[in-house]
């Protein structure tokens, strides 16, 4: 834009209104931009200057943290212009990571990698919003192992070929993981994950302090699950609240056996031979879920009679 | 850094917020290990009787 058509005074105090945004931005941090549009990489420093690829921006994101450092983080941010990353994606670590556009249309920004989980690896202090995730093979779409203060907000989570998917979001272990107001979707074909989001487990992990709230947990493979947590993964303070869930057939759509998650406000949807609450607990952890298996609605726990 | 360190770095700043956590090896096993007699109780119940 030539600035200087509209006058030197307005050009310089829209130049200060943008250095003013990105310091209340980014006060500490960096902001990357990423555009699959640009043609050829340059130092992502503007979306003129973008890079080409988002792992790009991750990698320089990365190489300014040190380590050693107290506090360590960084706070940046990557934002990435709408269009298609056929990219399998390691983690930015203290970082946002928002994709602009607009979900459900083809002006969003959409992880697609021709193989492999979409993105991978330890979730620390790692923020997520506005970004779709397309696996095209038995990978989960998101696998983390381990995962701490990590926000997955306003996503799509999607299993792209019928029949392969496994995890939509895959955890071993976990503590204030937040995943909030995320689709998970068919791709295609009709099938889809076996598991919405898999707390995987194993001798002293932890879905710890963790928040589901608010999904829309569809694309669920017929017979698979919503929500699973392994029994030796202890659930304290994890709160599952207000998801919708369906899955067709014998499925399930919370499996915490471990027993310890708040499970409330709920809607959840199975087929023939379902279990739309499996909870180690039984319904100590249960309130104001409404279920219902092919057809017959109830509420779990059942509400008492006066 | 090359990237392998970075993931090692942050896969050990992660670790540390379980710090604290109890695991649940460690919730199951007062139920597995007998309950030891707390002789110091019984020691001030003896003195009172006296």
């Amino acid at each position: 834009m030539d600035w200087n058509r509209l006058g030197p005074g307005v050009q310089k105090n829209v130049k200060n209104s943008i250095t003013e945004l990105r310091n209340f931005i980014a006060p500490n941090g960096e902001i990357f931009y990423v555009d699959a549009g640009i043609g050829t990489t340059r130092d992502g420093s503007s979306w003129g200057n973008a890079f080409l690829t988002v792992q790009e921006a991750i990698t320089a994101s990365n190489a300014l943290i040190d380590w050693s450092a107290d506090p360590w983080l960084v706070d940046n941010w990557i934002f990435i212009a709408p269009g298609e990353y056929a990219e399998a994606l390691t983690c930015p670590y203290s970082a946002h990571m928002i994709g602009m556009g607009v979900l459900g249309t083809d002006t969003a920004v959409e992880i697609h990698p021709a193989e492999g989980a979409c993105l991978s690896g330890t979730g620390l202090g790692l923020h997520i919003e506005n970004i779709r995730f397309e696996v095209t093979d038995a990978s989960p779409a998101i696998d983390f192992g381990i995962c701490n203060n990590t926000m997955i907000k306003g996503c799509e989570i999607v299993c792209g070929v019928a029949g392969t998917g496994t995890h939509g979001i895959s955890t071993e272990t976990a503590t204030h993981l937040v995943v909030v107001e995320n689709t998970w979707q068919y791709g295609g074909g009709g099938n889809g994950f076996d598991y919405g989001i898999y707390a995987a487990g194993g001798a002293d992990k932890y879905f710890h302090n963790c928040r589901v709230e608010r999904n829309e947990i569809l694309g669920i493979a017929s017979g698979g699950t919503g929500i699973y947590i392994a029994a030796d993964c202890t659930a304290s303070e994890a709160r599952i609240i207000d998801n919708v869930i369906y899955v067709a057939g014998a499925g399930k759509g919370i499996d915490d056996n471990n027993g310890n998650s708040l499970c409330i406000g709920n809607r959840i949807v199975v087929g023939s031979g379902g279990d739309a609450i499996e909870h180690a607990g039984g319904n100590a952890k249960l309130l104001d879920n409404k279920v219902n298996v092919n057809g017959t609605v109830n509420n779990e726990p059942d509400i008492a009679n006066d | 850094m090359d990237q392998k360190e970075i993931a090692r770095m942050a896969e050990e700043k992660a670790l540390e917020a379980f710090e604290g956590l109890t695991p649940s090896s460690e919730k199951a096993k007062p139920k597995d290990e007998p309950v030891e007699e707390d002789e110091s109780e019984d020691k001030a119940s003896e003195d009172e009787a006296e």
